[in-house]
C-alpha cells in the first residue's frame, strides 16, 4: 500500500504511521526527515536599553535539531553564560537572552543556526534597542502644547470677559418682561450672547 | 430685583456661536470616553507576555475601565451640580493623564488595574458626563444636531488611535505608548478650557447668588402653580432659612436628583436602554472572530471593522440632523425606538449572511444603526427630563447600565461557547434589542398621551392671561411635556420654547 502527500517534503516533514486494524493491529512507521527549517518567532524585536531582550528562533521540522548556534553579524558565535547572554535551547526552539541591553553594543542583526543529522538552517534576527528616555520628548513636546492651548483659551476669555457679564444680565432679566415682547427679547437675547 | 431674576432665570441656549466650539471640545472629550478603551487593545498582547499573566487578566484592565467610567457616572454628576462642567472636565483630563502616565511606570498587573482600569477610568468618567451636559446647556432649537456631531467623536477617535496606538506601540513600546498617550489625554483639559460656563446655574463664580434667587423664584411660583415637583420645590422664604431647614434628603437630592426616579420618562428611558444595551456591544466584540470562524482572513475581518466604523462616524451626524427637522423632534422617541429596532432586526438577520459581501452589508447596516441609537442616546434623555435635571439624570442612567453593558458580550461568550455557533449570539442581541424597541415605543406613545392629558389639566387651572395661548401649547403637546416634567422654575424658558416651537412648526402668531 503506498500514500501520497502533495507538497514539499520540507513542510511535512515528521514521523508518519500506516495502521493496519487487524487483530492483533500491526503498525509500520515512515519518517519523513529534513534539514532544520527555521523561522525566526519574530523578524525584527525591540527591546529597552537596560532591560533584557529575547530573541526567540524556531524550527517545528523532523528531525529535532541537535545543536543551536547565535552568532553576531560577522563575530564569533555567542557562548552561553558569558557576559550577558543566556542561551535557552530544546530540539525546536532557541532562545537568546541579552541581560541590560545597550544602544550601541546590542543593536543589529543576530543569526542562529541549526544543525540535525540532515544538515542545517538559519535565520536572522534584528534587534532595536530603544533609548530610555526615547519617549520623553514626544511627552514633553505634547504637555507644553497643550499647556500653550489652555492658556491661549484662557486669556482669550479673560479678555471677552467684560462683555459677558453684561450679556448675563441682559439675558436673565429678560424673560420677566411681558409676554408680548417676549418674541423679542429672545432675539435680543440671543444676539448679545452671541 | 435684578440680581435674584438674573440668577433664577437660566437664560436662553444661545443656540449657536461659542456653542458650536463647546461641540467641538465634547467632540473631542466624548471621543477619549468611549473610543480610548478599545484603543488599548493593541498593547495587550506584549504586556501579556511582559507580565506572564493570561489573556483573561490581562482583559479586566479594559473592564475595569469601562466599569468605572460608566459606574462613576452619579459622582460626575454630583461634582457637575456643584461645580459646573468646565473645572470637573479638566480635572478629568487630568486624571486621565496622570494614570497613564503612572502606568507607563507599573511593575505588576495589580499596579496597572489601578493606574490604567481605574485612575484613568475615572478620569473618562469626568469627562464624559459634562460634555454631554454642557450640550444641553447650550444648545435647545438645534440640539439633535450637536448632539449627533458631539458623539461622533467616537468612531473617529477610534479611527485616529487604533493606527496611532500602532505606530507608538512599534516606535516606543508599552511603556513609552502610555506616557505618550497620556500626553495626548491631557487635551481632555484643553476641550475642558472650552467648555465657558453658561447661565448662573453652572459658573460657581455666582452659585451663591443662585441658590438664593432660584429658592426665591421657586418659593413664588410653587405657589400659583400645581404639578409634578420634586422635593426641593418646597415653598421658603429666603435661603439661610432652607439651608438649616434642608433634611438629608433634599441636600442629597440637591446635588443629586433622586425624585427623578418618580419621573415617568425617565423610568421608561432607564429600563428600555438597560435592557438594550444587553444586547448593544456584544455584537461588535464578536464580529471579526464571527469573520474569522467563517473562513475569513484576518485583514478582511479587520476590515469589516472599519466599515462599522466610517458608516458610523456619517450616521451620528446625520442622524442628528434628521431628528432636528420639524417631522421628528416632537416624535423623537419613536425615532429612537425605530433605530433600536432596527439594530435588532440587523442582528437577527445576520446569520442569514453567509458570503463576505453578506457580511460587509451587514457591517454597513450595523454601522448605520450603531450610530444613529448613539446619536440619539443622549438626546432623548434630554428630551424626556429636561435639561435642568439631565445632570442628574445622566449619572443615575450610566450607573443602571453599567451592569448591562458589562454583562453583554460575556453573555454572548457563554452562549458561543455553549452552542459552538455564533448565531445564537446575534439572535440574542436582535431579541433584547428588539424587544427593547417595542418597549420604549409603546411606553413612549403612552406617555405622550399622559403628558397631553396632564398639560390639558395644567393649563385648565392656570388664570385669564395665559389662556390664550394655551390652545396652541396643547397642540404642541410634546414640548411641553419637556417643561411640565421640569418643575415651576423653568416655566419662562417654556414660554420661550413656545415662540421656538411656533417657528419650527410654522404657524406665526405673536
Amino acid at each position: 500500500v503506498s500514500g501520497r502527500i502533495e507538497g514539499k517534503m520540507e513542510e511535512h516533514s515528521g514521523i508518519y504511521e500506516c495502521v493496519y486494524e487487524t487483530n492483533p493491529v500491526i503498525k509500520g512507521q515512515v519518517n519523513i526527515s529534513v534539514a532544520p527549517q527555521v523561522t525566526a518567532y519574530k523578524k525584527s524585536e525591540h527591546g529597552n536599553e537596560g532591560d533584557t531582550g529575547v530573541l526567540i528562533c524556531k524550527n517545528p521540522s523532523f528531525p529535532p535539531v541537535s545543536s543551536w548556534t547565535w552568532y553576531k553579524n560577522g563575530q564569533e558565535p555567542i557562548i552561553n553564560a558569558s557576559g550577558r547572554y543566556i542561551i535557552k535551547s530544546n530540539g525546536s526552539k532557541t532562545e537568546l537572552r541579552i541581560l541590560k541591553l545597550n544602544i550601541q553594543e546590542d543593536t543589529g542583526d543576530y543569526h542562529c543556526n541549526a544543525t540535525n543529522s540532515y544538515g542545517s538552517g538559519d535565520a536572522t534576527v534584528n534587534l532595536r534597542v530603544r533609548s530610555r528616555l526615547a519617549a520623553l520628548w514626544p511627552f514633553l513636546g505634547i504637555v507644553a502644547e497643550v499647556l500653550v492651548l489652555v492658556t491661549i483659551i484662557f486669556i482669550y476669555e479673560k479678555r471677552r470677559k467684560p462683555d459677558e457679564v453684561l450679556d448675563d444680565d441682559d439675558g436673565g432679566s429678560a424673560p420677566l418682561k411681558s409676554n408680548a415682547t417676549n418674541h423679542k427679547d429672545k432675539n435680543v437675547r440671543q444676539r448679545n450672547a452671541n | 430685583m435684578p440680581p435674584p431674576t438674573k440668577a433664577g432665570q437660566a437664560p436662553s441656549p444661545p443656540d449657536g456661536g461659542w456653542g458650536w466650539v463647546v461641540v467641538f471640545g465634547a467632540f473631542i472629550s466624548i471621543g477619549f470616553a468611549y473610543a480610548f478603551p478599545k484603543g488599548l487593545a493593541i498593547f495587550f498582547k506584549e504586556i501579556q507576555d511582559f507580565f506572564g499573566t493570561s489573556y483573561g487578566e490581562i482583559a479586566w484592565v479594559s473592564s475595569i475601565m469601562l466599569a468605572t467610567t460608566y459606574g462613576a457616572g452619579p459622582i460626575s454628576s454630583i461634582l457637575v451640580n456643584r461645580y459646573g462642567s468646565r473645572p470637573v472636565v479638566m480635572f478629568g483630563g487630568l486624571l486621565c493623564g496622570v494614570g497613564m502616565i503612572s502606568a507607563a511606570f507599573c511593575t505588576s498587573i495589580l499596579q496597572l488595574y489601578i493606574c490604567v482600569g481605574f485612575i484613568t477610568g475615572f478620569g473618562l468618567a469626568l469627562n464624559l458626563q459634562p460634555s454631554v451636559i454642557i450640550i444641553g446647556k447650550y444648545f435647545l432649537k438645534r440640539r439633535p444636531i450637536a448632539n449627533g456631531l458631539a458623539m461622533a467623536g467616537s468612531p473617529v477617535m477610534l479611527c485616529t488611535l487604533a493606527p496611532l496606538n500602532q505606530f507608538l506601540f512599534d516606535n516606543f513600546g508599552w511603556r513609552g505608548s502610555f506616557l505618550i498617550l497620556g500626553a495626548i489625554l491631557l487635551h481632555c483639559c484643553v476641550a475642558g478650557a472650552l467648555f465657558r460656563p453658561i447661565g448662573a446655574a453652572t459658573a460657581s463664580v455666582k452659585t451663591q447668588v443662585t441658590e438664593e434667587g432660584k429658592d426665591v423664584l421657586k418659593g413664588k411660583i410653587t405657589e400659583d402653580a400645581m404639578e409634578m415637583s420634586s422635593p426641593t420645590d418646597v415653598p421658603v422664604k429666603n435661603k439661610t432659612e432652607e439651608e438649616r431647614g434642608k433634611d438629608c434628603c433634599e441636600k442629597i437630592n440637591q446635588y443629586l436628583d433622586f425624585s427623578l426616579f418618580k419621573h415617568r420618562g425617565f423610568l421608561i428611558y432607564l429600563i428600555g436602554n438597560v435592557l438594550m444595551f444587553l444586547g448593544f456591544f456584544a455584537p461588535i466584540v464578536f464580529l471579526a472572530p464571527y469573520a474569522k470562524h467563517t473562513g475569513i482572513d484576518e485583514y478582511s475581518a479587520a476590515f469589516l471593522l472599519s466599515i462599522l466604523a466610517i458608516v458610523d462616524m456619517v450616521a451620528r451626524p446625520t442622524t442628528g440632523i434628521i431628528a432636528n427637522s420639524k417631522w421628528v423632534r416632537p416624535r423623537i422617541q419613536y425615532f429612537f425606538s425605530f433605530a433600536i429596532a432596527f439594530n435588532g432586526t440587523c442582528h437577527l438577520l445576520c446569520p442569514l449572511a453567509s458570503s463576505y459581501m453578506g457580511l460587509v452589508v451587514y457591517s454597513g447596516f450595523y454601522g448605520l444603526a450603531f450610530g444613529m441609537v448613539c446619536a440619539m442616546l443622549f438626546e432623548t434623555l434630554m428630551d424626556l427630563v429636561g435639561a435642568a435635571r439631565f445632570t442628574s439624570a445622566v449619572g443615575l442612567v450610566t450607573i443602571a447600565e453599567c451592569c448591562t453593558i458589562l454583562l453583554g458580550p460575556p453573555i454572548g461568550g457563554i452562549l458561543i461557547d455553549t452552542f459552538g455557533d455564533y448565531k445564537y449570539m446575534f439572535i440574542k442581541c436582535g431579541a433584547v434589542m428588539v424587544l427593547a424597541g417595542t418597549f420604549l415605543f409603546v411606553m413612549n406613545y403612552y406617555n405622550y398621551r399622559m403628558l397631553a392629558k396632564e398639560e390639558k389639566e395644567r393649563k385648565a387651572k392656570e388664570e385669564d392671561p395665559k389662556s390664550v395661548r394655551t390652545e396652541n401649547e396643547s397642540r404642541n403637546n410634546n414640548w411641553n411635556k419637556d417643561t411640565a416634567q421640569d418643575g415651576p422654575e423653568l416655566e419662562p424658558l417654556k414660554e420661550e420654547q413656545e415662540e421656538i416651537k411656533k417657528e419650527m412648526n410654522g404657524t406665526n402668531e405673536v
